[in-house]
Parts: structure tokens; C-alpha cells; sequence
């Protein structure tokens, strides 16, 4: 057989053989672009990041001290057809309000906010409640021998030092409100609401108000001005120009507070002028009527 | 591969008659962790834990929060000067207590509760500003959120030996650490004996080097120790070497828990004294050594932390807790009408431990800080200042505090000269003594730490925290001199670093803060540690994590504490007893 010898000799050390791979990729970044979509889609499919961090905001007020970011209101029932700051034509008696009854403590006002005044394509975004003990302690009342004669003959017997023509007084509450960020007095002055507007970018609110009456189990709606039913000329009311009072939410970059609300009165004319700041004059309060069934 | 052997190829036709050539093939194994690009056939398991941690260690960003409960001894009284009908005046609690002031000004007594809380009720102090209800969280303090941004090696320090003989040593702070040395004997051993107001640091297996830098001197008759010339009789040959650096022999001076704050070396009772100038005490720093054959690389700095704050004065929420009593109970006393001098019946706080909720407004990344080893920051910090808005702490020209470390507030019955904010200010300025500090802002920066880092361990020591110091105003109210004392700056740690340390010799896999090991040319870090990952002894970090935010939780006991002239030790002690069981 004729072959062709061919010998190696091995040596210390490994060998190589070069083999040249023609390449020709044009997947540049592909692979990187499919790993950030699936991060994406994986992101939207089980956890979509959203900030729900929510913060106090205060009410911003141009009041004069010592009333400053104290926000001011006052709510009215009919006797009648006389509107009245007074609790009593809600069917509360005065010692109920002086012996803080459950009825009168259980009650409450309950603010809505909603997104829009349009009653049709409105959604409400949050509420608050008020208990009626945020009210002012201050009316001045003639304490009635029988509705509270403990109290009537105790302050007889004890010299009837605070009587007026020989009659024993109390304060009583009536439903007039200050709030302020101070300790006691703060339960419904803040409103919580989101830090940044990437959950929800609106920023302005219409507040409504109802009493929740724990006495007769009621609820009265509250209106921003008096019943149209009290002016024969009004027939055709507006939800959106009766029930709401205009609330924006801003934040203040360098100021203190940091975080503020406004109030502004709101009817078919658009917004208004500023309310809540001042207790006097009244018309500067944040006030609500009730609303008088047609 | 190699053999020895011979190996012989044979093409395929002549391999034997009638055989043909054919073709030969390699299998070469080619390796790849790429997945195929395959469009519309790609899964991907969907879990919920996973993509958590994934995404709790991709957020970079924080909301700090926490609880602050105020801790304080009501105990520096005074002569309240200001008139009967003073707000000042009125919030007094008079002393003796059964008998009021009903003279009228000046009356003893002690300042209101208020004067320490964080959200007063009122106006309580010699001001006539208006109160309201919205600033009054900032009427006392205001926090902050801060980071170590650098270090300072030049900041003057003064530990006193003896107060009354007004011996004392000044030194920087790139001096190390200072001490009291004395030469004595113990146990028939002569020694040089050294006492640190901090802790040491040293072992039995270390070294030290005594400084000697013209920043450190002495005042009084206290001698400065520089170096120590040790003279050895050789078969009557002298010889004497001067030396700086030694190594401990043993630790304490046998005293339970000093073992460490003292250190001793064994030498002859010449030699130290001479090295005292024939004294038997003097004063010096000293630098902790890791190996003395490599001092440039395992020798101690030493430097002040410098705090850059990274909030606004707005951007925090204070609020008061709810159902939560103070450790101490509530002290306080209602004076009838003919006790005070307004006519006036009243009621008065003394003391009342409230506790508030703090929460940081500003969501802070990580990302953009380094600290001053150039390492992204491991810690943030709550600041909190003074801002005496009541005008009842004494400002020196226009800064209110003064600043000191631990030795600076001993309870020994006398107020550091050092502490006052006329010697050494914090950057807390008030121009106007009736409307408080004008508050610090973002970029603002204050002293914190006295600290040592070793090159070779890669790792800093906070040797001492600092503090600063309240003085009352004397024109309004007339004390013994007696000051208070707070911590303005909390550690919150939010990422932890190793305990071991991690080498590398190619630059390009270090982080940019590995230090490079001339001695072992070597690549050197401590790696910081993954959210929720703890090593043995507990050092991690691990904390709620949503709105793809990180949410660490400070609590802190803040101390205020009368440090003075008339105050028992035993109360002292107890309520740094206290502070330091909390912390």
C-alpha cells in the first residue's frame, strides 16, 4: 500500500487550530430592547407602581393674627322661613347640647368633595366629617326650670351669681365653627389628599355639605345661600350652582405651610370670592342653608 | 493537550484498496447564555416576591419618618425679671411652690414645660410676638434631613485638665485623640498610664503614636507629651532612644468599664516623668496604628464630620402622638390667684414627656449623594436645631448655640468655657432676638462627629457625637451660669457596609470608593450590603418598601440635658444612664 507518510511529532504545549467564523450579527441591542419590554410588560401585568403618599393640607387664609390659617363656619336651619344659626330647629333642646346628649354628640356634618358640579358626570373623591362639639360653646341661653331643673335650682341655690333678671344662664352650643391646626380644635380642618397629582391630576374640588341629625335619624342636605323655595321668582334650580363651594388644592414650594387649601364661593357664574377667612363679617364665613323641600 | 506519541494521519483513498477520500468534520462546542430572539414565543414566569425584591433593589429613593420622644430634667432655675403681667411671667413656675410670687418681679422659678417641647401651646417666653397656631411646630426646634458631605481635620478642640488651675490641652482635630497621661506605678509596674474622654480603640495588639504637631499645645502647668526617651544601661553603656511610637500592654486601670478609655505602657518611672517634664501628669494625642512597619496605610485619621443639610425648613410634617403617655409622669401645679403676681390664678407645667411623629416631606435619592470617603451615603440624618423663637436663649452677636463634644459637657459642676456661643458658635444665626433663628436651608452645612477612620480597617469610628449648648438669656431670666445641652444630628442608617473587607486586583472590577493597597497592590472595599441582607451580628438594614419608595423609621429619646453648677451628680448620671440604655 502506498500511502503518504505523513509524521507529527508531538510536543510539549498545547496545539491551536484557528478556525475562522464568519459573523454577521444585526441583533445590536436587540437582546437588551427585549429585556426592557419584558421589565415593562411584566410591570404592567402584576405591579404598576403608583404613589399613593398622602399629606395634610391646611387651609390658607389672608386672615390678620390671631386668626391666621383659622378657617370660619357657620351653618343655618329654618324656623320658618327664617334661617337661624341655632341647633334648636333641628329638634335639640338646649340641655341636650349643655349635657352634650348622645343625640346631639352622635350628629355630625358630612362634607363631600366631588371632581366635578355637574351632578350628571360627577364622582365623589373623598369626605370629611365634623362633630358637632367643633362648634362654638358661647350662646348665651336662659336655663329652663323644666327641661333642667338640677341645673336651674343648683345654680338658684348656689347665689345665682351668672343669672340675667334673676334667671340661671348656660352657654350652649350653636352651630357656628372655628378651626384652626391648633390641638382641640382641628378634627375636619385638614384635608388629606395625595402629595403629587401622578394618581389623580386634578387639583380642585366642589364641596357639598349634609347634617346628619342622630337625633331624628335625618339628613339635611345644606345649601351655599338661601332656599330658592323661600323666593317665589327661582323655580328652576341648578344642582351646580346651590350645593357647592369651590376648594383648590396648591402647594406652597418655599412657604409654611407647605401644603394648602382654598375655599371660594362657586354658583353658575363661576367662582367666586374667597370664603372661611374671617368670623366677622359674616358674610366672609364658609356658610350653609338648609335646603327647604319644595 | 500533548503525548509524546506518534500520530499519523492517512488520507481516506489510501487508507486501503478501494477506499475514497471523504470529508472529516470537527464538533467544536460553542457556548452561549443568549436566549433565542423568537418573536411571539417567549414566557416569563410572573412572581409576585421576585419582582418585590427586584424592584425594592432597583428604588433608589426615600421618605423618611419617625418618632421623637422628648426626654428633658426641668432643672435649671432662675430669677424671671421681666414684668408681672409678661407672658414670660405668667408661664413661671414659682418657687418655693406653697408660697408663689405674689410680691411680684423678680420671681424664682423654673421655666414652663413648653420651653422644651416641640409644638407650644402658646407664647411663653419675654418676646411680645403673636402666637400662631401654625408655625408654633417651629417655635422651639426645627429638623432637617442632613448627610456627611466632608470632613474637617482643622477643627480646634480643648480638653481641659483641671478647670479651677485652667490647665488645658488645644489640639485639632487631625490630631487624634487626646489624652491625660500620668507616669505611676501598678501592680510594681512602672507605667505611663493614658485616659481618653472617648473610647480608644486599641488592643493589646496594637500600636499608637504619640503626635507632635505644632497645632496642639498646653496652657497652665500641665506638660505636653510629645515622645518618650527611654534610656537603657548596657553593661554601663547608655544608650537612649526617643521614640513615638509603642505598643499597649495592657488595658484599664482597673476600675469596671474603663478598659476602654485608659491604656498603659510598661516603662521606667524616669523615663515617663522625664517625658512629663518632671511632672507626673501631662496631656497629648495619640493616632491608632495597625502595623507600625506600615504607618502611611493602616494609620488613623482623625476629622470632624461636616453635615450638609438636604431639606428646606418647610419640607417636614410634626404632629403630635395620640394615646401616648411620657416615661416620667407629668409634673405641674396650679397657683391660686394671691400667689402670682398678676392677681391671676393659673396652672403651670413643669415637666411633661410628649412624644411627637416627624416625616420628611422631600423624597431623597440616594443616588445623588456621596459622603465624604467619596462612598455613596450609608446614612442620613436628622437634624434638629434650636430656633428660639420665644427669646429665651442668649445669642452671642447673632449666633445662638455653642458646640462641644463629650468632654465638653462632664458634669463636674463647671460649664466648659469651650461650650459658649461666644467661643465656638454654631452656624445657627439670630439677628433679632424676638423673632428667632433666621433657619438654615438646603446646602446649609454644621459640624457633627468627632471621628477616626483607619485606611487599613475602611471603616469610620464616631468617637464622640457632637453637641450644642443652650445658655438662658440673663437679662430675662438670672441663673447660676448653668447651660442645657442637646445632640442635634441622628444617624438613620439606610444601607449598610460589610464587615469584611473585599480585594480585587483589576481596577476596573472596584467600585470607584475601593481604596488601592500599595503594600499588597490590591484593590480594597467594603461592599455595601443589599436591602433586607444581614450579616452575622445583625449588620443590615431592611425597612417597608412601597409607592416604590424605601421608608426607614427613625425613633430617637431627645435628650435635653442640664449640664451646670448646682445639680446633683446622681440626677445627672441617672438621666444619661437612661440616654444611654435608649440609644
Amino acid at each position: 500500500m502506498s500511502v503518504n507518510r505523513i509524521q507529527i511529532k508531538a510536543k510539549l504545549g498545547d496545539k491551536n487550530v484557528t478556525i475562522p467564523l464568519g459573523q454577521s450579527f444585526d441583533e445590536l441591542g436587540r437582546e437588551d430592547s427585549v429585556k426592557t419590554w419584558e421589565i415593562v410588560e411584566q410591570q404592567d401585568a402584576i405591579n404598576i407602581i403608583r404613589d399613593y403618599e398622602t399629606t395634610k393640607y391646611s387651609y390658607s387664609n389672608s386672615g390678620t393674627a390671631p386668626y391666621e390659617y383659622n378657617v370660619f363656619y357657620e351653618f343655618n336651619f329654618l324656623t320658618g322661613n327664617t334661617y337661624t344659626p341655632d341647633f334648636n330647629p333641628q329638634g335639640f333642646m338646649d340641655f341636650e347640647m349643655y349635657r352634650l346628649k348622645k343625640s346631639f354628640t352622635k350628629s355630625f356634618f358630612k362634607f363631600d368633595f366631588y371632581d366635578s358640579p355637574l351632578q350628571e358626570d360627577q364622582k365623589i373623591m373623598f369626605t370629611m366629617t365634623m362633630p358637632l362639639t367643633n362648634c362654638k360653646k358661647e350662646k348665651d341661653v336662659l336655663v329652663k326650670k323644666f327641661e333642667d331643673p338640677l341645673e336651674y335650682w343648683a345654680q338658684k341655690s348656689a347665689g345665682c351669681d351668672n343669672c340675667v333678671g334673676g334667671n340661671p344662664v348656660y352657654d350652649i352650643y350653636w352651630p357656628k365653627v372655628q378651626l384652626g391646626p391648633s390641638k382641640g380644635n382641628n378634627e375636619g380642618y385638614y384635608i388629606q389628599w395625595y402629595k403629587n397629582r401622578d394618581l389623580y391630576s386634578g387639583d380642585t374640588f366642589y364641596m357639598s355639605c349634609k347634617f346628619y341629625n342622630a337625633k331624628t335619624g335625618k339628613v339635611v342636605r345644606m345649601l351655599n345661600k338661601p332656599s330658592w323655595n323661600l323666593s317665589p321668582v327661582i323655580d328652576n334650580p341648578e344642582a351646580s350652582e346651590w350645593y357647592y363651594y369651590w376648594v383648590k388644592l396648591s402647594t406652597n414650594t418655599n412657604g409654611i405651610p407647605k401644603y394648602v387649601y382654598t375655599v371660594r364661593e362657586f354658583d353658575n357664574n363661576g367662582v367666586g370670592g374667597e370664603k372661611g377667612m374671617f368670623d366677622n363679617p359674616p358674610a366672609t364665613q364658609i356658610r350653609f342653608y338648609e335646603y327647604k323641600t319644595p | 493537550m500533548s503525548n509524546e506519541k506518534n500520530i499519523r494521519i492517512v488520507k481516506g483513498a489510501e487508507r486501503f484498496q478501494g477506499s475514497q477520500d471523504k470529508d472529516e468534520s470537527i464538533q467544536l462546542g460553542l457556548l452561549s447564555d443568549r436566549r433565542n430572539y423568537l418573536e411571539g414565543n417567549r414566557n416569563l414566569a410572573l412572581n409576585l416576591q421576585d419582582q418585590f425584591e427586584f424592584e425594592r433593589g432597583y428604588s433608589n429613593t426615600y421618605r423618611l419618618y419617625g418618632k421623637i420622644d422628648l426626654i428633658y430634667e426641668n432643672a435649671i432655675s432662675g430669677t424671671c425679671t421681666t414684668s408681672n403681667t409678661s407672658n414670660w411671667m405668667d408661664n413661671m413656675y414659682f418657687i418655693p411652690e406653697h408660697i408663689g410670687c405674689p410680691g411680684g418681679t423678680p420671681c424664682s422659678g423654673y421655666p414652663p414645660s413648653m420651653l422644651f417641647e416641640f409644638i407650644p401651646q402658646k407664647i411663653y417666653g419675654p418676646v411680645t410676638t403673636t402666637f400662631m397656631d401654625i408655625t408654633a411646630y417651629q417655635d422651639n426646634w426645627v429638623t432637617y434631613i442632613s448627610y456627611v458631605d466632608s470632613h474637617d481635620t482643622q477643627q480646634d478642640m480643648k480638653l481641659y485638665y483641671d478647670y479651677t488651675t485652667n490647665e488645658y490641652l488645644s489640639f485639632d482635630s487631625g490630631d487624634g485623640i487626646p489624652f491625660i497621661v500620668s507616669a505611676t506605678t501598678l501592680n510594681g509596674n512602672d507605667i505611663l498610664q493614658f485616659v481618653c474622654p472617648v473610647d480608644h480603640g486599641l488592643t493589646t495588639k496594637m500600636y499608637f503614636e504619640i503626635q507632635n504637631n505644632n497645632t496642639m499645645s498646653v496652657n497652665g502647668g500641665v506638660n505636653l507629651l510629645t515622645d518618650v526617651t527611654i534610656t537603657v544601661n548596657i553593661g554601663g553603656f547608655i544608650n537612649t532612644t526617643t521614640k513615638q511610637i509603642f505598643k499597649v500592654d495592657f488595658l484599664g486601670n482597673g476600675n469596671v468599664g474603663m478598659d476602654s478609655k485608659v491604656f498603659n505602657i510598661i516603662m521606667d518611672l524616669n523615663d515617663g516623668m522625664s517625658a512629663l517634664g518632671g511632672n507626673t501628669y501631662g496631656m497629648g494625642t495619640f493616632k491608632r496604628i495597625i502595623n507600625p512597619d506600615n504607618l502611611a496605610e493602616t494609620r488613623s485619621e482623625y476629622y470632624v464630620h461636616q453635615h450638609k443639610l438636604i431639606t428646606k425648613s418647610n419640607e417636614y410634617v410634626l404632629d403630635r402622638t395620640g394615646f401616648e403617655n411620657g416615661i416620667f409622669p407629668k409634673k405641674g401645679r396650679v397657683y391660686k390667684a394671691k400667689r402670682t403676681p398678676n392677681g391671676g390664678a393659673k396652672t403651670v407645667i413643669k415637666e411633661e414627656f410628649k412624644s411627637y411623629l416627624w416625616n420628611c416631606d422631600k423624597d431623597i435619592n440616594r443616588d445623588e449623594y456621596y459622603d465624604n470617603r467619596n462612598r455613596p451615603i450609608t446614612d442620613l440624618y436628622l437634624s434638629i436645631f434650636q430656633t428660639n423663637r420665644n427669646g429665651v436663649w442668649d445669642k452671642s452677636g447673632n449666633r445662638l448655640c455653642g458646640y462641644g463634644w463629650n468632654w465638653n459637657f462632664t458634669n463636674v459642676g463647671v460649664v466648659d468655657p469651650y461650650v459658649s456661643n461666644t467661643n465656638h458658635p454654631a452656624n445657627l444665626v439670630q439677628t433679632n432676638i424676638n423673632e428667632g433663628i433666621v433657619f438654615p436651608t438646603e446646602g446649609d452645612v454644621f459640624r457633627g462627629a468627632f471621628v477616626e477612620y483607619n485606611p487599613y480597617e475602611l471603616e469610620e469610628r464616631i468617637l464622640s457625637e457632637i453637641g450644642h449648648s443652650l445658655a438662658f438669656r440673663q437679662s430675662k431670666f438670672i441663673t447660676d451660669g448653668s447651660i442645657y445641652k442637646y445632640q442635634p444630628h441622628h444617624r438613620i442608617p439606610i444601607r449598610k457596609l460589610s464587615t469584611s473587607i473585599t480585594r480585587e486586583m483589576e481596577f476596573e472590577m472596584t467600585p470607584q470608593y475601593a481604596r488601592y493597597l500599595v503594600s499588597e497592590g490590591v484593590h480594597r472595599w467594603r461592599t455595601m450590603l443589599p436591602i433586607g441582607v444581614y450579616e452575622e451580628g445583625g449588620n443590615g438594614v431592611s425597612y417597608p418598601y412601597l409607592n416604590d419608595k424605601h421608608y426607614p423609621y427613625l425613633g430617637i429619646e431627645f435628650l435635653v440635658q442640664p449640664i451646670g453648677f448646682n445639680h446633683s451628680g446622681e440626677t445627672i448620671t441617672m438621666i444619661q444612664q437612661f440616654g444611654d440604655v435608649c440609644e
